[in-house]
């Protein structure tokens, strides 16, 4: 495949916030949206807050519904339309093409920080001492130190859980990757290390949408804006 | 995945109390390796539903038809009784809310567990008792409790021994009701830990009723919400959780108190 490969095809999307219990209050987010990201290319949503970035994100990697359009992703060569496959469907594309970091790391309880990071890589079958070597690197190159790794990151500082979440983006090389403001609670150092290993994943050919507050990252990462304007009128 | 045979299809299922509606017009596909949750809150028919899809109580209307080992799909309340006890024996679990109502309280935990198999044609004492202290050690009980009753164990051991009595025989479905409903918060966190980790690695396939959502989230693949004995919403989990459609889920989502 070369690099102009197509990974997500969006077209038309509409999404409407309709609040049952208040009214029947209607939030318009956005309408009419298209957007095409190819492998190697690093899209960064830009818009005002509220605008509906991070709702754009979730609508791509299946997590909430769109009203209008279709979200076609590249599943080992196979289109999946995010906006109405099955389940068992968004969870094969979840599994094994399209990695999500989010703002804040779910952490459950009993789960070890080098279990939550290797995980992606023991559910595509990857033997468990590679998982874990991986999953070291990451947190080693994130500057987690190792003696918490063996720990429920419930405990950990807003920094320490957010490279945690990253680490385990990271971990199992995604085709597509999803990253809403993964540097938010980062020091200047550890920003950086992630600004690099986002960089390698666009190197790779990762096809990569991604929310980033600081305008550094963005510039250093994107290869491309994206601009998101808000329709809401009564603001 | 998706084009295999679904291991549970229901159709149109409907169960009737007199002239009251348990549950009605419910259809879904289990598929094999899915965990299925099932929300909603008291009265909304979700534990008639369970009963009627585990073949405890009969249906009023429609069909639930089961993926068997031997004979590929078959309507469960068309077997003979011997047939279905059978595959409740062997190719189901059921855990009850009450660990009380799933085990033996007069026979020891090591008989408790030992007992399905004995059910499924095992017969060596040793080879039984082995296996028995095995599953103790998976869902973490001391192995030195093999030969105490039930009677003796705390309400977390309990529920604990109650998966491993449900999952010696290696069933290919499970049907869980409030697997975490009466226990502590701290004991809830490891059993919905141990049940997230062994539906993983054995692969199970699950339908869980629950109250709970962060169970349902934690636990389940996809998740039919119900109120009133229909199903309301349906869909992937954290989608119908981040995102739900209906008015009742919305306001389900909007009422968790966060801690």
């Amino acid at each position: 495949m070369t690099n102009d490969t197509a990974m997500i095809i969006a077209e038309q999307l509409g999404k409407t916030f309709v609040l049952h219990n208040q009214g029947s209050q209607e939030i318009p987010v956005f309408h009419g949206l298209d957007l095409t990201v190819t492998k190697g290319e690093c899209v960064v949503l830009h818009g005002p807050s509220g605008a509906g970035k991070s709702t754009l994100m979730r609508a791509l990697y299946g997590n909430y519904l769109v009203n209008e359009g279709t979200i076609q992703v590249n599943h080992n060569g196979e289109w999946v339309d995010m906006s109405r496959a099955a389940p068992q469907k968004i969870l094969a594309v979840r599994k094994s093409t399209m990695g999500y970091v989010s703002q804040f790391l779910r952490a459950i309880p009993r789960v070890s920080a080098l279990d939550i990071v290797s995980e992606p890589l023991m559910v595509l079958g990857e033997d468990e001492a590679n998982a874990r070597d991986r999953a070291g690197e990451l947190l080693s190159r994130l500057r987690v130190p190792e003696s918490l790794w063996s720990l429920a990151p419930a405990t950990f500082s807003g920094g320490e859980q957010q490279r945690v979440n990253i680490a385990r983006g990271f971990s199992a090389d995604f085709p597509v990757l999803l990253l809403d403001e993964p540097t938010a609670s980062l020091d200047a150092k550890n920003r950086e290390t992630v600004t690099d290993m986002i960089r390698e994943a666009t190197e790779r050919g990762a096809a990569i949408v991604g929310i980033f507050h600081d305008e550094d990252v963005r510039k250093s990462v994107g290869t491309r804006m994206f601009d998101i304007k808000p329709v809401k009128e009564a603001a | 995945m998706s084009e295999a045979t679904p291991l549970l299809s229901v159709q149109s299922l409907g169960k009737d109390y007199g002239g009251h509606v348990g549950c009605t017009d419910v259809s879904f596909d289990l598929w094999p390796g899915e965990v299925l949750g099932i929300v909603g809150e008291s009265g909304s028919g979700k534990t008639t539903l369970l009963n009627c899809l585990s073949a405890q109580h009969e249906l009023s209307r429609g069909k639930v038809i089961y993926d068997t080992r031997v004979d590929g799909p078959k309507s469960i309340f068309d077997m003979s009784e011997s047939e279905r006890r059978l595959l409740m024996r062997t190719d189901w679990g059921l855990v009850r809310q009450n660990p009380r109502d799933g085990l033996r309280l007069g026979v020891s935990a090591g008989a408790n567990v030992g007992e399905r198999l004995m059910a499924v044609g095992a017969r060596h004492y040793g080879d039984i008792r082995g296996v028995a202290s095995e599953w103790l050690e998976k869902v973490e009980i001391d192995t030195n409790r093999i030969d105490d009753r039930p009677t003796t164990f705390s309400g977390g051991m309990q529920q604990r021994l109650q998966i491993a009595r449900n999952l010696v025989t290696n069933p290919r479905l499970v049907f869980m009701d409030e697997p975490t409903g009466g226990l502590d918060v701290s004991v809830q966190a490891r059993l919905l830990d141990l049940l997230r980790g062994l539906v993983t690695r054995l692969g199970l396939s699950a339908i869980v009723v629950t109250h709970d959502l962060a169970v349902a989230r934690l636990l389940a693949h996809r998740l039919m919400v119900m109120k009133d004995g229909r199903v309301v919403e349906q869909g992937l989990t954290d989608q119908v959780l981040d995102d739900p459609q209906h008015a009742y889920t919305q306001l389900l989502v909007s009422s968790i108190l966060q801690p």
